[in-house]
């Protein structure tokens, strides 16, 4: 059963970041529960970034980030993957954790080494955006926090993604920032494993209700969302249709692979397409512009993008971070969320969901009727 | 579309249906000359690039064949296969590729005669399916 805690309130400056610091992140790095955090933190350039902490003073940390720089899974995989220490904590949203379980899925994370701080999350700025929003706004970070707390995010360009995003909480954590309708300054943290309950309930902190109005404002912003993206597809589903379709809409791709490795859920630890397979020799590509009469160079982009789908699709969280390394702007989180819910809906799979719900090509019943013919 | 004579990928499996194929030949069975064998080692083992790649590059089919359920090679292979390739048909499906140029097919070693039926009847379908159109796009 989960149970929400809320941290004392020490004094009238104490923002959710020191109430943090002082009650969570110092005792678990004092009882040695953790090594290591990671976190968003503002970097030298303006920019956000993350850093993994040892001590617990955090400089320049960010509990609230408006910015995903990269899907924290991949880093988390990074920290846990090979000879991985006692254990980290790590700062996650709805999204980064929902990859991990596909990734926990895939071995190529250990969730036993891992304490799961999740937060809520509504929607995160493109970085560089960010970084120039900032430039010009002092209090831009106490903005989105307020607005994250209300659930009105109405006045930040969220990324396409997070548009669309109907997941404001994670479902796996070990302790859970419930933000989303909460008041300011106010810190609830909600256990969800026993680790979680058992750290908090040491600390003595007060049990507390978490407000009606956060799930109240979860459901309807997923209600909304889920609209629009119904809106969305009914327009974008269309130019998709077909494969003259869908070379219009990857049109200006230069197959540098960026989406592949900014994704979290792109699992081979080498790429086939990185390797010498697709090392063609110079006279092959002669004799495929003979048979076609032309054909575009760089090759294989087409065949690329297919195969990822067929690779990943059915884990895609839509984070979206492939279409944010996208240096020419292809609208990649609507192709994969699109054609990827379809190929989950019909495996009735919901990537992330549980570790315990098997991947559907990992496994198999022996009487399954597939139309094959 | 009379002369339009369809090029059929075939990848099967060397337990079961390349014995099957090769069966129906030394039977002296007569089927269309349509197919491309490729011998592979498990049906399991056709990564969807392998028919993809056969796709884009203007194959007009592509058959899988595998063991019987029970009678994989290594165990469960097959099943495997089964539904890595309902996942490509329902993803090239939703992309404008007919699902029907994709085919998989338990195929044993003593089943001379479902090769060569197999084998006719999805070049009678893809006649009436039409050439890969993505055969003549230099953009694919």
């Amino acid at each position: 059963m989960e149970k929400t805690y809320r941290a004392e309130d020490n004094g009238s400056d104490s923002d959710l970041k020191k109430k943090m610091i002082e009650q969570i992140v110092s005792p678990l790095l004092a009882e040695e529960m953790i090594d290591a955090i990671l976190l968003p933190r503002r970097s030298s350039g303006g920019g956000i970034t993350f850093s993994l902490f040892q001590e617990d003073d955090l400089q320049g940390a960010l509990f609230v980030s408006p910015v995903q720089p990269v899907n924290a899974a991949s880093l988390v995989s990074d920290l846990t993957f090979k000879e991985p220490g006692d254990r980290v904590a790590a700062l996650l949203r709805p999204c980064e954790v929902r990859a991990l379980i596909e990734l926990e899925k895939l071995q190529q994370v250990d969730l036993d080494h891992l304490f799961i701080i999740s937060i809520d999350c509504l929607g995160t700025c493109e970085p560089e955006l960010f970084r120039e929003m900032a430039a010009e706004e002092d209090d831009l970070l106490e903005r989105y926090d307020k607005a994250l707390r209300e659930g009105d995010m109405g006045e930040f360009p969220l990324r396409d993604a997070c548009r669309f995003c109907q997941i404001g909480r994670a479902s796996r954590y070990d302790i859970n920032i419930s933000l989303i309708g909460s008041a300011e300054d106010e810190l609830l943290l909600t256990a969800g494993s026993e680790a979680g309950r058992d750290f908090l309930e040491e600390l003595d902190l007060k049990e507390s209700a978490l407000p009606g109005e956060s799930q109240e404002l979860l459901d309807s912003i997923a209600a909304e969302r889920e609209e629009m993206w119904e809106e969305e597809l009914a327009e974008f589903g269309s130019r998709i249709e077909d494969i003259p379709g869908l070379i219009e809409v990857l049109d200006l791709c230069r197959t540098c692979h960026n989406c592949r490795s900014a994704c979290p859920v792109c699992y081979c630890r080498e790429c086939v397409f990185e390797t010498l397979t697709f090392e063609h020799e110079g006279r092959k590509y002669i004799e495929w512009a003979e048979r076609k009469g032309s054909i575009k160079m760089p090759s294989d982009t087409l065949l690329f993008h297919i195969t990822r789908l067929n690779h990943m699709g059915l884990s895609c969280i839509a984070c979206g971070q492939c279409e944010s390394a996208c240096p020419v702007d292809i609208p990649l989180l609507k192709i994969f969320k699109h054609i990827g819910e379809r190929a989950q809906d019909y495996f009735s799979y919901l990537p992330g969901r549980d570790v315990e719900e098997p991947m559907p090509l990992t496994t198999y019943e022996e009487d399954e009727d597939f139309d094959l013919s | 579309m009379e002369d339009f004579e369809p090029k059929i990928v075939a990848f099967l499996c060397n337990w079961c249906s390349y014995a099957g194929a090769d069966l129906a030949g030394t039977s002296r069975i007569e089927y269309p000359p349509n197919t491309r064998n490729i011998r592979v080692m498990c049906s399991s083992s056709v990564d969807p690039i392998y028919i993809l790649k056969a796709l884009l590059d203007g194959a007009d089919g592509v058959l899988i064949g595998g063991c019987h359920p029970g009678d994989c090679h290594y165990v469960s292979g097959n099943y495997k296969a089964r539904r890595r390739i309902a996942l490509l048909r329902n993803i090239i499906g939703n992309l404008g590729i007919e699902g029907e140029r994709v085919r998989f097919k338990f195929i044993s070693a003593s089943e001379g005669n479902k090769f060569a039926e197999t084998v006719a009847d999805m070049v009678e379908d893809l006649r009436e399916l039409g050439p890969n159109e993505l055969k003549t796009n230099w953009e694919v």
